[in-house]
């Protein structure tokens, strides 16, 4: 099971990464934008089988 | 030259920040208000705008490395128009008993969120093909050095953001925990339920409310 919460997880920790000066931040940002990019590509093929009941 | 609001360019970056932050805003007081809990599409969109938001707070906060800021917004945007459009083919069937949630201005919030993703893919392009490096100044320090000398404007909407920020992943947390995110129409938050019943296994069912 994919948990939803890790992009959100991930943001929090570049805003951190962001705010301290880390030279990490942008290693982070992309990966929050991975997993975005990852979770809308999920969700979207989850919910594929309920389009062909017109339901989401 | 210190980075002021009077720099249109500036004053652009920080209304655009704010206003990606008081949209997430408003879709969370109406999570609460109507408590009608987001759906895994609703939650991808607010971590959207979230993320176009964090493009612009490193432009404002490191104005050297503006070009970066403005990519990863636009490809924040780019992500969230898909995702938006997305949900929208999902409803747009004639047998969809009218979407889900509560429309606004006749618009469903994913409808508009298309629309303001497809407004943010426009802003980016401008700004980042108007934005001369000349009027940004190298400045040391660590983020937080650096918003300490930032205008009262710039560190209110930064903080804002960051507040919203804690709020969307916080309530993303509180309503499924460490599982995925559930379609539209769950009723009951996964951390309320884990509270109220200890030793028990919350279920998709029970945060269904079936």
């Amino acid at each position: 099971m994919y948990p939803g919460f890790f992009p959100f997880a991930c943001l929090l920790l570049t805003i951190y990464l962001v705010m301290r000066g880390s030279k990490h931040f942008y290693a982070a940002l992309w990966v929050t934008i991975l997993l975005t990019a990852f979770s809308a590509a999920y969700y979207s093929s989850f919910d594929l089988p309920l389009l062909k009941t017109y339901h989401w | 030259m210190k980075q002021t609001t009077s720099d249109p360019v500036v004053f652009l970056n920080t209304a655009a920040l704010f206003g990606s932050a008081l949209l997430v805003g408003m879709a969370f007081s109406m999570q609460i208000l109507l408590a009608e809990l987001p759906c895994a599409l609703c939650n991808l969109q607010r971590l959207e705008f979230l993320l176009f938001g964090s493009g612009l707070f490193i432009v404002l906060l490191y104005p050297e490395r503006y070009g970066s800021g403005y990519l990863v917004s636009g490809i924040s945007a780019i992500v969230g128009a898909c995702t938006a459009i997305t949900q929208v083919f999902i409803h747009i069937l004639p047998t969809d008993e009218g979407g889900v949630g509560s429309p606004v201005l006749g618009f469903h919030l994913y409808a508009w969120c298309f629309v303001l993703f497809i407004l943010a893919i426009a802003y980016v392009l401008t700004l980042q093909s108007v934005h001369k490096p000349s009027v940004v100044e190298a400045v040391g320090g660590t983020g937080w050095q650096r918003f300490r000398r930032q205008p009262r404007m710039i560190k209110t909407t930064i903080a804002f953001y960051i507040f919203i920020a804690i709020v969307a992943s916080s309530s993303a947390f509180v309503a499924n925990g460490f599982g995925p995110f559930l379609e539209g129409g769950q009723q009951k938050y996964w951390l309320i339920e884990v509270i109220k019943q200890p030793g028990t296994e919350i279920t998709k069912d029970v945060l269904m409310g079936r």
